[in-house]
């Protein structure tokens, strides 16, 4: 019970961030899904590197495949 | 011709979906910081149970807070904030995007202002979102004072503001975005190693994101800070005029 009171009083935070961080995540896949042709490497390894490296994962996907 | 190049700068960061991402980021960042703030004595007490042994850790501040904002910005935010957009200038050199438009008389400073225009609000909306949601978090979970608050949020967003200068003074000197964000990463370093001499680090742009947090203690003076801002303001104007005098001059291929 003592976790779950703890978990609790940091969902103001947690929420948002976890939200946040699905919609960022979220939004590459889909992008990456929708792309004909990947420049670097192929899409499932773009998928696991937007799925495991939250943040930067997604933020490299923008960078190296969203350049037009 | 500068609606038209600003809309096509806008719709682009649109589609590509990085003008979101960076706000996603930097909205992270800003509710991190109270949350790391907040975590820190609990971890440190977690993993250092044996050692801590009758210590007991001090309770973090609103100041923690704000230490956290400070170092998630001024590293990873301005880092991902040019990596994501740093490119904006050098990317029509690489694609000879430019060169159609300049023949049917699109002027050369319209092009550096459009680039610069766009570069400053995307900072200023991505900044703003962070250094907000940092602040109402703080002053809902402490209620330590935040003296100078204007000002300390201020020398952050200024250094940006003299980052995007440096990253289009750079882009024409070097035309590729990977010198480009090494040069601007050397010179940083610069600064760095620089600093290390009080009296030459009070001049030096860096100077003015070294003492945020204690700005807002009250324990430093926001006056101290006016030759390196002064510094600051002239480096970031002689960087956009010579960009626009560079670019003037320059091939475009």
């Amino acid at each position: 019970m003592e976790v779950f009171d703890e978990i609790q009083a940091y969902l103001p935070f947690l929420i948002p961030l976890i939200g946040l961080q699905v919609l960022l995540s979220l939004t590459a896949l889909i992008m990456l899904i929708r792309q004909n042709q990947v420049r670097y490497m192929n899409k499932l390894l773009w998928a696991l590197i937007i799925v495991l490296f939250n943040l930067i994962g997604p933020i490299l996907y923008f960078v190296l495949e969203k350049r037009t | 011709m500068f609606n038209a190049m600003f809309k096509k700068e806008w719709t682009q960061a649109w589609k590509s979906f990085k003008f979101v991402a960076l706000l996603i980021v930097f909205a992270i960042l800003g509710i991190m910081s109270p949350l790391v703030a907040l975590l820190t004595p609990e971890i440190l007490g977690s993993v250092l149970e044996e050692e801590m042994r009758g210590f007991t850790l001090p309770e973090p501040t609103a100041y923690d807070s704000f230490a956290q904002f400070y170092s998630n910005l001024n590293q990873l935010g301005l880092l991902i904030f040019i990596i994501l957009f740093g490119s904006v200038l050098t990317v029509e050199f690489s694609r000879g995007t430019l060169i159609n438009l300049l023949t049917k008389g699109l002027s050369r400073s319209i092009v550096i202002h459009t680039k610069a225009l766009f570069l400053l609000i995307v900072w200023t909306v991505a900044y703003a979102i962070a250094a907000t949601l940092t602040y109402f978090y703080t002053i809902f979970y402490w209620d330590e004072p935040l003296n100078q608050l204007f000002g300390a949020l201020f020398t952050s967003w200024f250094f940006g503001v003299f980052l995007i200068s440096l990253i289009l003074f750079a882009s024409v000197l070097f035309k590729n975005f990977i010198v480009v964000l090494s040069a601007v990463l050397v010179i940083l370093f610069a600064f760095m190693l620089l600093a290390i001499h009080p009296d030459i680090a009070e001049w030096l742009p860096n100077y003015i994101i070294s003492h945020n947090v204690a700005l807002l203690e009250g324990s430093f003076d926001f006056d101290t800070l006016y030759r390196a801002l002064g510094v600051t303001l002239v480096a970031t104007i002689v960087m956009y005029v010579l960009t626009i005098i560079r670019f003037k001059k320059m091939e475009v291929s």
